[in-house]
């Protein structure tokens, strides 16, 4: 059980804070609800390189990081594709410092021109280096645009393009800012050993006066359903083929959700797998196999990804996944194989929640989905699930129709 | 708190394997770290070390390797069987009350292997095709460029196999390997967590507490050092849009008397964001996402090194900004501001490296790989709060000097 307290203030912002005295740090962690998703189709990178720019200079603290350096602390952040998170993890007598800037950079933000000319840059050579300078670096960028026609999960987080980036003006990063980075569009999450109410009495003190803010509605287009199955063939020099497939399944406020995730486990989650067992150690046909969701808000991916063996060409293997994957319908799990993956994720849980870190942003991105409470609750969610919803959610999730599939070939054979 | 707090309870088993115990965190989770000094030092060819490590728990005297993985995933374990230049390891988390099961299958692993020849077919087959990948980032090879600059073709430390040297290797070669340097007198074991210590201590001793070390065990095969002659080496990748850097030189071990001070000199250079080279390279100049030094302790050597990739465009002159950010560190002594941001900086990473039961155990394993004591990190907290700016001066004349500095660059011509 992780205890925690919550409250919100006038302005909107929920704060919640977890107590751990077996600590002598903490963690102050804010999550704001916007992510690629919000991005102008023009302007793709834009939520990325804001998160960038966060770090540039906010209403009254020129340097950041020297401030969180001073203070003995580390951060850093990530955006998703539905949301922008910010962790600071320092000693707990300096909790106050870690709000006082959080607060700051949510007041106001104070970037230079050249600043921003700067990050840009920076961020133009992440997605080199991230997407174009690795082998199967580019493959999110075949795989979105072929899973989603509508939704702006099309595009990844990094940007479509480099040219979406180059395009962005300072002018249109500070709208979004200002669309999106008020009280009531976050979450504040302290854990660590620290004082509930103490900290609500600094959450008061520095993020109180923050002004409400007009919040920008999010209506997000919905993906139809798909009729047919799509699939994209590339080429590229590297040194093995490599098979993705992407089922468009349900979104992270289902009860379906739950079910797929075990299936992801039931397929490929560890050596012990189905996939694993067969395709890899027994068949030998891949070298290496994979099953996960994406985890989105709105309707995600459940993604299958395997590397052929040297000389096993991609039709077969592909071919052979997918009897794999319909083999889930033919040879539904036993109580002891379905038991075994929800050992496994609740024991994946509980290393998790060994850290505040972690903690902390778990507890931020629950309370998002509606209860901070689901940081305790989803274990049991997960137990109830039997054999028969796995077979039924098995059967609608395969269709065919529904999958989006990439075949990534070894070679420079014309495309 | 300081490291000196969190000292670990030091025991040993009848035979006289140390077990470090950390007992911390709030969950009922457990660490098992088991550590051999059997890396690719003490190999006779090329991937030896390696292999034994990934072999381990394909399989036993008892069970297939199928049931290892059913027993550790029906169980929520998870293993990690790594190794490096000096060392291998086990290291696995379990839920507290599986401790039984889980010690005794690690035991079974450790000790009774069986390297079952179709698994270990399908390993390299899975590492060979692994190898190609990873061969093909430029940051790799710069990586390896960079060691085999600084230790030559063959030594351990030099990084130099290549493809043909998954042919060469045997099943036998892997049993040898296993045979000379797992075991009793070569292990140490760190557990960290939340669990009954009494019943883990009897039950270590049952499994590991009784002599295994077989006559002649092993010795390093002695491949002397041969340092490029050539500073300058560049390593050609057709059409990459980047270009990996890697800058610096061989130095010393963990425990030699300039370490501690070392590590400051190496945080105001590029050890972490706020560091001169990444203000100056990423955040004033933008060429790359990411610039770091690192300050590296080898068992038997060591060595500085920067890293970073730069768009191709900008690889000149991110060098001449790396030569200038040394030449300037040569020059003119760290004002006290900077230097006080650094202190402050690296005690709070100290603070966060003691953070929480994995993260300790962590730590302590770092003492174990290099044989040091716990007052290591005394010493090193003494040179964060006491070095000043004019010795960190003469350390940058003695190890940052520009032309000391080997320079490999991976990336298109």
């Amino acid at each position: 059980m992780i205890g925690f307290k919550r409250k919100t203030l006038e302005n909107g912002l929920r704060v919640i804070i977890h107590e751990d005295d077996s600590t002598p740090m903490a963690v102050v962690n804010l999550l704001y609800d916007v992510g690629s998703s919000d991005e102008d189709p023009e302007r793709t990178g834009s939520a990325h390189l804001l998160e960038h720019l966060m770090f540039g200079g906010s209403a009254n603290i020129p340097s950041y990081d020297r401030v969180v350096q001073r203070a003995g602390g580390e951060n850093n952040a990530f955006t998703s594709n539905d949301i922008t998170n910010y962790y600071l993890h320092l000693p707990a007598a300096n909790v106050e410092t870690g709000m006082w800037l959080e607060s700051d950079r949510m007041l106001g933000l104070r970037f230079t021109r050249k600043g921003f000319d700067i990050q840009k840059n920076v961020v133009i050579e992440e997605f080199k280096q991230r997407y174009l300078n690795q082998p199967y670096g580019d493959i999110w960028m075949l795989l979105r645009p072929l899973a989603y026609k509508v939704h702006p999960y099309k595009w990844p987080t990094i940007g479509m393009d480099i040219s979406h980036i180059e395009k962005i003006t300072l002018e249109e990063i500070e709208r979004f800012y200002y669309e999106h980075y008020c009280p009531s569009n976050a979450i504040l999450c302290i854990s660590g050993n620290v004082k509930a109410g103490h900290c609500f009495g600094l959450a008061e003190k520095w993020f109180g006066p923050i002004e409400k803010r007009k919040k920008t509605g999010r209506r997000l287009p919905a993906e139809p359903p798909r009729s047919r199955p799509l699939k994209t063939d590339v080429s590229r020099d590297v040194p093995a083929h490599e098979i993705v497939i992407a089922y468009n399944m349900c979104a992270r406020n289902t009860p379906l959700y739950y079910v797929h995730d075990l299936i992801s486990d039931l397929l490929a989650g560890g050596k012990s797998s189905r996939l694993y067992r067969h395709l890899v150690m027994e068949k030998k046909l891949l070298t290496g196999v994979n099953a996960y969701i994406t985890g989105d808000r709105d309707p995600g991916l459940f993604i299958v990804r395997g590397r052929p063996a040297d000389g096993i060409s991609i039709e077969l293997a592909h071919g052979e996944i997918l009897a794999g994957i319909g083999d889930l319908t033919d040879r539904p799990p036993s109580r002891e194989e379905l038991d075994k993956v929800k050992n496994k994720l609740e024991a994946t849980r509980q290393y998790m929640h060994s850290d505040i870190l972690h903690k902390a942003i778990d507890l931020s991105y629950q309370e998002l989905l509606g209860d901070a409470e689901g940081i305790n609750n989803e274990i049991a969610i997960y137990r109830k699930i039997t054999p028969g919803d796995i077979l039924e959610a098995a059967a609608s999730l395969f269709e065919p129709a529904n999958s989006s599939t990439l075949f990534y070939r070894s070679g420079q054979l014309p495309e | 708190m300081t490291p000196g707090d969190v000292r670990p309870d030091i025991v040993r088993l009848k035979n006289g394997i140390p077990v470090f115990l950390i007992r911390a965190g709030s969950q009922p989770v457990v660490r098992l770290d088991l550590t051999f000094s059997a890396g690719a030092w003490w190999q006779s060819k090329p991937l030896q070390a390696s292999l034994v490590n990934a072999m381990i728990s394909e399989g036993t005297a008892k069970r297939p390797g199928r049931e290892i993985a059913e027993i550790l995933d029906y169980h929520g374990a998870y293993i990690n069987a790594s190794s490096d230049r000096d060392n291998a390891f086990l290291t696995i988390y379990f839920l507290a009350r599986h401790m039984d099961i889980i010690l005794s299958l690690a035991a079974e692993m450790i000790r009774e292997p069986s390297f079952p020849a179709e698994e270990y077919h399908a390993l390299m087959d899975r590492r060979k095709q692994n190898f190609l990948i990873e061969k093909s980032k430029v940051g790799n090879l710069a990586r390896d460029g960079f060691a085999c600059a600084l230790f030559g073709p063959g030594h351990p430390y030099g990084r130099t196999f290549s493809r043909q040297d998954f042919d060469n290797i045997l099943r036998e070669d892997i049993i040898d390997f296993h045979s000379r340097f797992y075991h009793s007198r070569n292990c140490k074991i760190v557990v960290s967590g939340n669990y009954d210590e009494k019943a883990l201590l009897s039950r270590l001793d049952e499994l590991f507490g009784d002599k295994w070390d077989p006559p002649g065990i092993g010795e390093p095969v002695k491949v002397g050092k041969r340092p490029s002659a050539e500073r300058h080496i560049f390593v050609p990748k057709k059409d990459a849009v980047q270009s990996a850097l890697r800058i610096g030189h061989e130095t010393f071990v963990k425990s030699h008397p300039d370490y501690p001070q070392m590590l400051v000199l190496n945080n105001l250079l590029g050890g972490h964001f706020g560091s001169r080279l990444m203000q100056n390279i990423r955040e004033k100049k933008g060429y790359t996402y990411g610039i770091g030094s690192v300050l590296a302790g080898l068992r038997n050597s060591g060595f500085l090194v920067i890293v970073s990739e730069v768009g191709t465009g900008y690889h000149k002159a991110a060098l001449k900004e790396i030569y200038r950010e040394l030449d300037k560190l040569c020059s003119k002594p760290v004002s006290e501001r900077e230097l006080k941001l650094t202190r402050n900086q690296m005690l709070g990473d100290l603070l966060r490296d003691f953070d929480g039961p994995f993260a300790r155990a962590e730590s302590i394993r770092t003492l174990i790989e290099h044989d040091l004591e716990i007052d290591f990190y005394d010493r090193i907290i003494h040179a964060i709060n006491t070095v000043t700016p004019a010795e960190l001066l003469e350390l940058a004349n003695k190890y940052l000097s520009p032309d000391s500095m080997y320079e490999v660059v991976a990336g298109h011509e």
